[in-house]
Protein backbone atom coordinates (compact mmCIF):
# COMPACT_ATOMS: atom_id res chain seq x y z
CA UNK A 1 0.00 0.00 0.00
CA UNK A 2 3.00 1.98 0.81
CA UNK A 3 4.89 1.54 -2.33
CA UNK A 4 1.55 1.53 -4.48
CA UNK A 5 1.42 5.70 -2.19
CA UNK A 6 4.89 6.26 -3.13
CA UNK A 7 4.55 5.22 -6.59
CA UNK A 8 1.34 7.35 -6.99
CA UNK A 9 3.33 10.66 -6.08
CA UNK A 10 6.56 9.91 -8.11
CA UNK A 11 4.08 9.78 -11.35
CA UNK A 12 2.11 12.73 -10.19
CA UNK A 13 5.33 14.64 -10.16
CA UNK A 14 6.20 13.36 -13.21
CA UNK A 15 2.90 13.94 -15.36
CA UNK A 16 2.06 16.85 -13.27
CA UNK A 17 5.09 18.49 -14.57
CA UNK A 18 5.04 17.04 -18.30
CA UNK A 19 1.31 18.29 -18.09
CA UNK A 20 2.68 22.26 -16.75
CA UNK A 21 5.63 22.04 -19.58
CA UNK A 22 2.65 20.88 -22.26
CA UNK A 23 0.12 23.69 -21.23
CA UNK A 24 3.12 26.28 -21.04
CA UNK A 25 5.06 25.79 -24.18
CA UNK A 26 2.33 25.28 -26.74
CA UNK A 27 4.27 26.65 -29.28
CA UNK A 28 7.15 25.05 -28.57
CA UNK A 29 9.12 22.50 -30.86
CA UNK A 30 8.94 19.42 -28.86
CA UNK A 31 5.42 20.15 -27.59
CA UNK A 32 3.96 20.77 -30.98
CA UNK A 33 6.04 17.18 -32.16
CA UNK A 34 4.27 15.58 -29.49
CA UNK A 35 0.91 17.05 -30.40
CA UNK A 36 1.94 15.93 -34.05
CA UNK A 37 3.04 12.31 -33.15
CA UNK A 38 -0.20 11.63 -31.05
CA UNK A 39 -2.59 13.18 -33.92
CA UNK A 40 -0.40 11.01 -36.62
CA UNK A 41 -1.08 8.04 -34.37
CA UNK A 42 -5.06 8.77 -33.54
CA UNK A 43 -6.20 10.31 -36.48
CA UNK A 44 -6.10 7.44 -39.50
CA UNK A 45 -8.11 5.05 -36.54
CA UNK A 46 -10.89 7.83 -36.11
CA UNK A 47 -10.52 8.48 -39.62
CA UNK A 48 -11.45 4.76 -40.27
CA UNK A 49 -13.44 4.63 -37.93
CA UNK A 50 -15.57 7.29 -39.35
CA UNK A 51 -15.78 5.90 -42.49
CA UNK A 52 -16.76 2.40 -41.00
CA UNK A 53 -19.44 4.05 -39.44
CA UNK A 54 -20.55 5.78 -42.69
CA UNK A 55 -20.56 2.63 -44.46
CA UNK A 56 -22.34 0.94 -41.99
CA UNK A 57 -24.89 3.64 -41.75
CA UNK A 58 -25.42 2.90 -45.75
CA UNK A 59 -25.62 -0.69 -45.21
CA UNK A 60 -29.70 -1.24 -45.29
CA UNK A 61 -29.90 1.13 -47.82
CA UNK A 62 -27.46 -0.64 -49.83
CA UNK A 63 -29.08 -3.86 -49.23
CA UNK A 64 -32.31 -2.26 -49.88
CA UNK A 65 -30.38 -1.01 -53.23
CA UNK A 66 -29.47 -3.94 -53.79
CA UNK A 67 -32.52 -6.05 -53.67
CA UNK A 68 -34.21 -3.52 -55.51
CA UNK A 69 -31.56 -3.73 -58.31
CA UNK A 70 -32.36 -7.44 -58.50
CA UNK A 71 -35.54 -7.13 -58.79
CA UNK A 72 -35.45 -4.77 -61.32
CA UNK A 73 -32.44 -6.91 -62.88
CA UNK A 74 -35.16 -9.78 -63.56
CA UNK A 75 -37.93 -7.25 -64.92
CA UNK A 76 -34.99 -5.64 -67.65
CA UNK A 77 -34.03 -9.76 -68.37
CA UNK A 78 -37.37 -10.39 -69.41
CA UNK A 79 -37.88 -7.73 -70.61
CA UNK A 80 -34.92 -7.85 -72.54
CA UNK A 81 -35.80 -11.22 -73.55
CA UNK A 82 -39.19 -10.41 -74.76
CA UNK A 83 -37.97 -7.24 -77.13
CA UNK A 84 -35.30 -10.06 -78.40
CA UNK A 85 -38.37 -12.20 -79.60
CA UNK A 86 -40.09 -9.24 -80.73
CA UNK A 87 -37.08 -8.13 -82.64
CA UNK A 88 -36.63 -11.52 -84.03
CA UNK A 89 -40.79 -11.42 -85.11
CA UNK A 90 -40.64 -8.62 -86.65
CA UNK A 91 -37.50 -9.68 -89.00
CA UNK A 92 -39.27 -12.62 -89.86
CA UNK A 93 -42.68 -10.63 -90.30
CA UNK A 94 -40.54 -8.16 -92.75
CA UNK A 95 -39.13 -11.27 -94.76
CA UNK A 96 -42.26 -12.96 -94.99
CA UNK A 97 -43.97 -9.43 -96.19
CA UNK A 98 -41.31 -8.97 -98.93
CA UNK A 99 -41.53 -12.51 -99.93
CA UNK A 100 -45.75 -12.00 -100.12
CA UNK A 101 -45.24 -8.77 -101.67
CA UNK A 102 -43.48 -10.57 -104.50
CA UNK A 103 -46.09 -13.13 -104.31
CA UNK A 104 -48.93 -10.13 -104.91
CA UNK A 105 -47.14 -9.17 -108.36
CA UNK A 106 -47.37 -13.36 -109.52
CA UNK A 107 -50.33 -13.79 -111.67
CA UNK A 108 -51.79 -17.36 -112.43
CA UNK A 109 -52.99 -19.03 -116.01
CA UNK A 110 -55.69 -17.15 -117.42
CA UNK A 111 -58.71 -19.33 -116.25
CA UNK A 112 -57.44 -20.47 -113.21
CA UNK A 113 -57.92 -19.20 -109.80
CA UNK A 114 -54.77 -19.16 -107.52
CA UNK A 115 -55.10 -20.88 -103.81
CA UNK A 116 -52.00 -19.68 -101.82
CA UNK A 117 -50.96 -22.29 -99.30
CA UNK A 118 -48.21 -22.34 -96.84
CA UNK A 119 -46.14 -25.41 -96.82
CA UNK A 120 -46.81 -27.50 -93.48
CA UNK A 121 -44.14 -30.49 -93.37
CA UNK A 122 -41.79 -31.81 -95.43
CA UNK A 123 -39.97 -34.52 -94.52
CA UNK A 124 -36.30 -33.95 -94.89
CA UNK A 125 -35.33 -37.62 -96.45
CA UNK A 126 -38.22 -36.84 -99.06
CA UNK A 127 -38.17 -33.85 -99.60
CA UNK A 128 -37.89 -34.00 -103.71
CA UNK A 129 -41.20 -36.29 -103.70
CA UNK A 130 -44.22 -34.48 -101.51
CA UNK A 131 -44.82 -32.24 -99.20
CA UNK A 132 -47.72 -30.72 -96.92
CA UNK A 133 -49.41 -27.71 -97.52
CA UNK A 134 -52.33 -25.97 -95.24
CA UNK A 135 -55.04 -26.02 -97.99
CA UNK A 136 -57.35 -28.99 -98.06
CA UNK A 137 -60.39 -29.87 -99.34
CA UNK A 138 -62.63 -27.11 -96.68
CA UNK A 139 -60.62 -24.34 -99.55
CA UNK A 140 -61.63 -26.27 -102.62
CA UNK A 141 -58.85 -28.20 -103.23
CA UNK A 142 -59.11 -31.18 -105.12
CA UNK A 143 -56.95 -34.01 -106.74
CA UNK A 144 -54.73 -33.43 -109.58
CA UNK A 145 -55.01 -29.29 -109.31
CA UNK A 146 -51.32 -27.72 -110.53
CA UNK A 147 -49.49 -26.43 -107.50
CA UNK A 148 -46.89 -23.20 -108.72
CA UNK A 149 -44.37 -21.74 -107.08
CA UNK A 150 -43.03 -18.65 -107.31
CA UNK A 151 -39.75 -18.06 -109.11
CA UNK A 152 -38.03 -15.08 -110.44
CA UNK A 153 -39.55 -15.95 -113.46
CA UNK A 154 -43.29 -16.19 -112.87
CA UNK A 155 -45.13 -19.18 -111.30
CA UNK A 156 -43.24 -22.27 -112.34
CA UNK A 157 -44.17 -26.21 -111.44
CA UNK A 158 -44.08 -27.57 -108.44
CA UNK A 159 -46.17 -30.21 -108.79
CA UNK A 160 -49.71 -31.69 -108.22
CA UNK A 161 -52.14 -32.40 -106.03
CA UNK A 162 -52.54 -36.11 -105.13
CA UNK A 163 -54.20 -36.49 -101.53
CA UNK A 164 -56.65 -33.79 -100.27
CA UNK A 165 -58.13 -34.10 -96.07
CA UNK A 166 -60.02 -31.72 -94.97
CA UNK A 167 -57.22 -29.07 -93.80
CA UNK A 168 -54.60 -29.94 -96.03
CA UNK A 169 -53.39 -31.68 -99.29
CA UNK A 170 -50.67 -33.49 -100.23
CA UNK A 171 -48.64 -32.43 -103.40
CA UNK A 172 -46.52 -34.83 -105.14
CA UNK A 173 -43.47 -32.99 -106.23
CA UNK A 174 -42.58 -32.90 -109.93
CA UNK A 175 -39.33 -34.02 -108.57
CA UNK A 176 -40.65 -37.58 -107.60
CA UNK A 177 -40.33 -40.86 -110.31
CA UNK A 178 -43.86 -40.89 -110.56
CA UNK A 179 -44.40 -37.38 -111.91
CA UNK A 180 -44.59 -36.38 -115.47
CA UNK A 181 -45.83 -33.71 -117.75
CA UNK A 182 -45.89 -32.51 -121.39
CA UNK A 183 -42.87 -30.11 -122.00
CA UNK A 184 -41.73 -28.34 -124.63
CA UNK A 185 -38.76 -25.53 -124.80
CA UNK A 186 -38.86 -22.61 -125.94
CA UNK A 187 -36.96 -22.42 -129.25
CA UNK A 188 -38.87 -25.49 -131.02
CA UNK A 189 -42.24 -26.50 -131.48
CA UNK A 190 -41.24 -29.92 -130.15
CA UNK A 191 -43.07 -31.95 -127.57
CA UNK A 192 -40.95 -34.24 -124.79
CA UNK A 193 -41.97 -35.45 -121.27
CA UNK A 194 -39.99 -33.72 -118.40
CA UNK A 195 -40.03 -36.90 -115.67
CA UNK A 196 -39.24 -36.80 -111.69
CA UNK A 197 -35.84 -38.30 -110.75
CA UNK A 198 -36.23 -38.74 -107.17
CA UNK A 199 -33.22 -35.80 -106.91
CA UNK A 200 -32.86 -32.01 -107.70
CA UNK A 201 -32.99 -32.55 -111.23
CA UNK A 202 -35.47 -33.33 -113.94
CA UNK A 203 -35.21 -35.36 -117.30
CA UNK A 204 -36.86 -33.99 -120.22
CA UNK A 205 -36.94 -36.89 -122.84
CA UNK A 206 -38.95 -38.74 -125.71
CA UNK A 207 -37.77 -35.49 -127.62
CA UNK A 208 -37.99 -36.32 -131.07
CA UNK A 209 -35.17 -36.92 -132.92
CA UNK A 210 -32.90 -33.60 -134.66
CA UNK A 211 -34.44 -31.39 -131.34
CA UNK A 212 -31.52 -30.25 -130.67
CA UNK A 213 -32.60 -28.43 -126.83
CA UNK A 214 -29.73 -26.31 -125.52
CA UNK A 215 -28.20 -25.46 -122.64
CA UNK A 216 -30.14 -22.64 -120.73
CA UNK A 217 -33.22 -23.51 -122.71
CA UNK A 218 -36.50 -22.80 -120.96
CA UNK A 219 -39.07 -25.82 -120.61
CA UNK A 220 -42.80 -24.70 -120.32
CA UNK A 221 -45.46 -26.92 -119.74
CA UNK A 222 -47.56 -28.06 -122.99
CA UNK A 223 -51.01 -26.81 -123.54
CA UNK A 224 -51.51 -30.67 -124.36
CA UNK A 225 -50.58 -31.74 -120.39
CA UNK A 226 -53.61 -33.02 -119.13
CA UNK A 227 -53.27 -31.46 -115.32
CA UNK A 228 -51.32 -27.90 -116.10
CA UNK A 229 -51.72 -25.28 -117.92
CA UNK A 230 -49.63 -24.57 -120.88
CA UNK A 231 -46.94 -22.36 -121.15
CA UNK A 232 -45.77 -22.58 -117.52
CA UNK A 233 -41.92 -22.21 -116.61
CA UNK A 234 -40.56 -25.83 -115.92
CA UNK A 235 -37.10 -25.33 -115.51
CA UNK A 236 -33.77 -25.06 -117.90
CA UNK A 237 -31.80 -27.50 -119.85
CA UNK A 238 -28.59 -27.99 -117.83
CA UNK A 239 -27.29 -30.44 -120.04
CA UNK A 240 -27.62 -32.13 -123.33
CA UNK A 241 -27.58 -36.16 -123.03
CA UNK A 242 -25.27 -37.57 -126.06
CA UNK A 243 -27.67 -39.34 -128.67
CA UNK A 244 -28.05 -42.95 -128.47
CA UNK A 245 -27.95 -44.36 -131.93
CA UNK A 246 -30.67 -47.09 -130.49
CA UNK A 247 -32.80 -44.97 -129.17
CA UNK A 248 -35.40 -42.89 -131.48
CA UNK A 249 -35.37 -39.89 -129.00
CA UNK A 250 -33.31 -37.32 -127.61
CA UNK A 251 -33.12 -36.44 -123.94
CA UNK A 252 -31.94 -33.65 -121.68
CA UNK A 253 -31.10 -33.01 -118.34
CA UNK A 254 -33.55 -29.99 -116.45
CA UNK A 255 -32.78 -28.07 -113.57
CA UNK A 256 -36.50 -27.03 -112.48
CA UNK A 257 -37.43 -23.69 -112.14
CA UNK A 258 -38.40 -23.55 -108.61
CA UNK A 259 -36.52 -25.34 -105.82
CA UNK A 260 -39.67 -27.43 -104.39
CA UNK A 261 -37.08 -28.29 -101.22
CA UNK A 262 -36.85 -24.63 -100.30
CA UNK A 263 -40.81 -23.50 -100.86
CA UNK A 264 -42.42 -21.65 -98.56
CA UNK A 265 -45.62 -20.82 -99.99
CA UNK A 266 -47.18 -22.47 -103.06
CA UNK A 267 -50.07 -21.78 -104.99
CA UNK A 268 -53.06 -24.25 -106.04
CA UNK A 269 -54.58 -24.01 -109.42
CA UNK A 270 -58.02 -24.02 -109.11
CA UNK A 271 -59.71 -24.46 -112.85
CA UNK A 272 -61.89 -21.39 -113.16
CA UNK A 273 -63.35 -19.47 -110.26
CA UNK A 274 -62.00 -20.50 -106.74
CA UNK A 275 -64.46 -23.43 -106.06
CA UNK A 276 -66.33 -22.88 -102.78
CA UNK A 277 -65.10 -23.51 -100.01
CA UNK A 278 -66.96 -26.71 -98.10
CA UNK A 279 -67.94 -25.39 -94.67
CA UNK A 280 -67.58 -27.06 -91.54
CA UNK A 281 -70.96 -28.82 -90.28
CA UNK A 282 -72.57 -26.90 -88.04
CA UNK A 283 -72.06 -28.47 -83.95
CA UNK B 1 5.16 -12.66 -20.52
CA UNK B 2 2.82 -11.43 -17.61
CA UNK B 3 4.36 -7.89 -18.37
CA UNK B 4 3.50 -8.15 -21.89
CA UNK B 5 0.09 -8.96 -21.64
CA UNK B 6 -0.58 -5.79 -19.24
CA UNK B 7 0.86 -3.75 -21.72
CA UNK B 8 -1.50 -5.18 -24.47
CA UNK B 9 -4.23 -5.10 -22.28
CA UNK B 10 -3.43 -1.49 -21.55
CA UNK B 11 -3.30 -0.73 -25.84
CA UNK B 12 -6.25 -2.38 -25.66
CA UNK B 13 -8.42 -0.85 -23.01
CA UNK B 14 -6.47 2.77 -24.20
CA UNK B 15 -7.39 2.12 -28.30
CA UNK B 16 -10.91 0.76 -27.24
CA UNK B 17 -12.00 3.37 -24.78
CA UNK B 18 -10.82 6.29 -27.46
CA UNK B 19 -13.09 4.99 -29.80
CA UNK B 20 -15.67 4.11 -27.77
CA UNK B 21 -15.44 7.69 -27.11
CA UNK B 22 -15.40 9.12 -30.18
CA UNK B 23 -18.40 6.89 -31.32
CA UNK B 24 -20.84 7.73 -28.40
CA UNK B 25 -19.67 11.74 -28.41
CA UNK B 26 -20.01 12.10 -32.29
CA UNK B 27 -22.86 9.13 -33.20
CA UNK B 28 -24.71 8.84 -30.11
CA UNK B 29 -25.06 11.77 -28.40
CA UNK B 30 -28.91 13.39 -27.94
CA UNK B 31 -29.22 16.90 -27.72
CA UNK B 32 -25.07 16.58 -27.54
CA UNK B 33 -25.49 14.69 -24.77
CA UNK B 34 -22.71 12.18 -24.20
CA UNK B 35 -20.56 10.91 -21.41
CA UNK B 36 -17.17 11.00 -20.41
CA UNK B 37 -16.35 7.58 -20.93
CA UNK B 38 -12.55 8.23 -20.35
CA UNK B 39 -12.98 9.83 -17.67
CA UNK B 40 -15.22 7.25 -16.08
CA UNK B 41 -12.96 4.53 -16.85
CA UNK B 42 -10.45 6.74 -15.30
CA UNK B 43 -11.85 6.71 -11.61
CA UNK B 44 -12.68 3.34 -11.99
CA UNK B 45 -9.60 2.13 -13.20
CA UNK B 46 -7.43 3.44 -10.30
CA UNK B 47 -10.13 2.10 -7.85
CA UNK B 48 -9.85 -1.07 -9.26
CA UNK B 49 -6.10 -1.14 -10.14
CA UNK B 50 -4.75 1.31 -8.43
CA UNK B 51 -3.50 5.18 -9.05
CA UNK B 52 -0.59 4.53 -11.34
CA UNK B 53 -1.67 2.35 -14.20
CA UNK B 54 -4.96 4.83 -13.88
CA UNK B 55 -2.70 8.10 -14.16
CA UNK B 56 -1.04 6.67 -17.11
CA UNK B 57 -4.38 5.77 -18.57
CA UNK B 58 -5.39 9.24 -18.25
CA UNK B 59 -2.37 11.40 -19.26
CA UNK B 60 -2.69 9.76 -22.57
CA UNK B 61 -6.74 9.69 -22.51
CA UNK B 62 -6.31 13.37 -22.20
CA UNK B 63 -3.88 13.92 -24.21
CA UNK B 64 -6.22 12.34 -27.16
CA UNK B 65 -8.91 14.60 -25.29
CA UNK B 66 -6.30 17.65 -26.17
CA UNK B 67 -5.55 16.65 -30.00
CA UNK B 68 -9.67 16.36 -30.61
CA UNK B 69 -10.34 20.39 -29.65
CA UNK B 70 -8.36 23.48 -29.64
CA UNK B 71 -7.99 23.84 -26.26
CA UNK B 72 -4.93 24.03 -23.49
CA UNK B 73 -2.77 21.08 -24.99
CA UNK B 74 -2.18 19.69 -21.75
CA UNK B 75 -5.31 20.38 -19.19
CA UNK B 76 -7.39 17.26 -20.23
CA UNK B 77 -4.06 15.00 -19.24
CA UNK B 78 -3.45 17.01 -16.37
CA UNK B 79 -7.50 16.73 -15.37
CA UNK B 80 -7.85 13.19 -15.91
CA UNK B 81 -4.14 12.32 -13.85
CA UNK B 82 -5.58 14.37 -10.70
CA UNK B 83 -8.66 12.59 -10.72
CA UNK B 84 -7.10 9.01 -11.14
CA UNK B 85 -4.33 10.01 -8.11
CA UNK B 86 -7.63 11.06 -6.15
CA UNK B 87 -9.42 8.33 -6.94
CA UNK B 88 -6.57 6.45 -6.05
CA UNK B 89 -6.20 7.88 -2.70
CA UNK B 90 -10.07 7.08 -2.24
CA UNK B 91 -9.49 3.34 -2.70
CA UNK B 92 -7.15 3.17 -0.11
CA UNK B 93 -10.13 4.38 2.51
CA UNK B 94 -12.96 2.75 1.28
CA UNK B 95 -14.48 0.08 -1.38
CA UNK B 96 -14.38 1.84 -4.28
CA UNK B 97 -15.07 -0.63 -6.52
CA UNK B 98 -18.59 -0.99 -5.71
CA UNK B 99 -21.84 0.34 -8.20
CA UNK B 100 -22.84 2.55 -5.59
CA UNK B 101 -19.07 4.35 -4.88
CA UNK B 102 -18.72 4.13 -8.90
CA UNK B 103 -21.38 6.61 -9.28
CA UNK B 104 -20.60 9.02 -6.82
CA UNK B 105 -17.15 9.30 -7.47
CA UNK B 106 -18.19 9.76 -11.13
CA UNK B 107 -20.57 12.72 -10.37
CA UNK B 108 -17.81 14.12 -8.17
CA UNK B 109 -15.09 13.67 -10.54
CA UNK B 110 -17.43 15.19 -13.03
CA UNK B 111 -17.90 18.01 -11.60
CA UNK B 112 -13.92 18.67 -10.09
CA UNK B 113 -13.08 18.11 -14.03
CA UNK B 114 -15.31 21.10 -15.39
CA UNK B 115 -13.79 23.44 -12.26
CA UNK B 116 -10.59 22.05 -13.03
CA UNK B 117 -10.86 22.67 -16.59
CA UNK B 118 -12.54 26.48 -15.82
CA UNK B 119 -9.47 26.84 -13.74
CA UNK B 120 -6.50 26.43 -16.12
CA UNK B 121 -8.51 28.68 -18.49
CA UNK B 122 -8.66 31.21 -15.71
CA UNK B 123 -4.89 30.82 -15.04
CA UNK B 124 -3.60 30.75 -18.72
CA UNK B 125 -6.34 33.41 -20.22
CA UNK B 126 -7.39 35.52 -17.53
CA UNK B 127 -11.11 33.85 -18.05
CA UNK B 128 -12.98 30.97 -16.43
CA UNK B 129 -14.24 28.81 -18.95
CA UNK B 130 -17.55 27.09 -18.50
CA UNK B 131 -19.06 24.30 -19.87
CA UNK B 132 -22.57 25.59 -19.11
CA UNK B 133 -25.28 24.72 -16.45
CA UNK B 134 -27.09 22.08 -18.87
CA UNK B 135 -23.95 20.13 -19.13
CA UNK B 136 -22.72 21.24 -15.21
CA UNK B 137 -25.60 19.57 -14.26
CA UNK B 138 -26.62 16.88 -16.19
CA UNK B 139 -23.28 15.32 -17.25
CA UNK B 140 -21.73 14.29 -14.03
CA UNK B 141 -25.55 11.99 -13.45
CA UNK B 142 -24.92 10.99 -16.88
CA UNK B 143 -21.32 9.74 -16.21
CA UNK B 144 -22.84 8.54 -12.37
CA UNK B 145 -25.08 5.92 -14.82
CA UNK B 146 -21.97 4.48 -17.11
CA UNK B 147 -19.91 4.23 -13.85
CA UNK B 148 -22.74 2.09 -12.74
CA UNK B 149 -23.25 0.20 -15.37
CA UNK B 150 -19.41 -0.53 -15.76
CA UNK B 151 -19.44 -1.63 -12.33
CA UNK B 152 -22.32 -4.01 -12.57
CA UNK B 153 -20.83 -5.27 -15.85
CA UNK B 154 -16.91 -5.83 -14.97
CA UNK B 155 -16.14 -9.43 -14.13
CA UNK B 156 -15.84 -10.28 -10.54
CA UNK B 157 -13.03 -11.83 -9.30
CA UNK B 158 -13.11 -14.60 -7.28
CA UNK B 159 -13.74 -14.76 -3.63
CA UNK B 160 -14.46 -11.18 -4.17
Amino acid sequence: MQREAKISNYFLVFYCVVCLLLLSLPLSAPVASLKAGIVYVLDPAVFTGEKAQERLEQLPERIRGLITADEENKVLRAQAQESLWLEDNLKQLSVENQRLRSLLGLRAPRGWSPLWARVMERDPLNRYHSFLVDAGQNEGVAVDDPVLGPSPAGLAVVGRVVEVRPLSSVVLLLTDELSAVAADISSETVEGLVQGQGDARLLLNYLPPGAKPQKGETVYTAPASAVFPGNIPVGTVAAVRPEDPFLAVESAEVRPEVDAAALADVAILIKGAARPAISEPAK
Amino acid sequence: MKFLQSILRALAVFFGAAFLQWLWSTHFAPYGLAPQILLVLTVAEASRRGAPPAMALGFFWGLFLDTRGVGFFGANALALVLLAYAAGLVRHQMDSGEAAPQAVLAVIASWAYFLFLGLVSWIFTQRFSWVGWADFLVLPFYNGLLAVALALLRPRRRGA
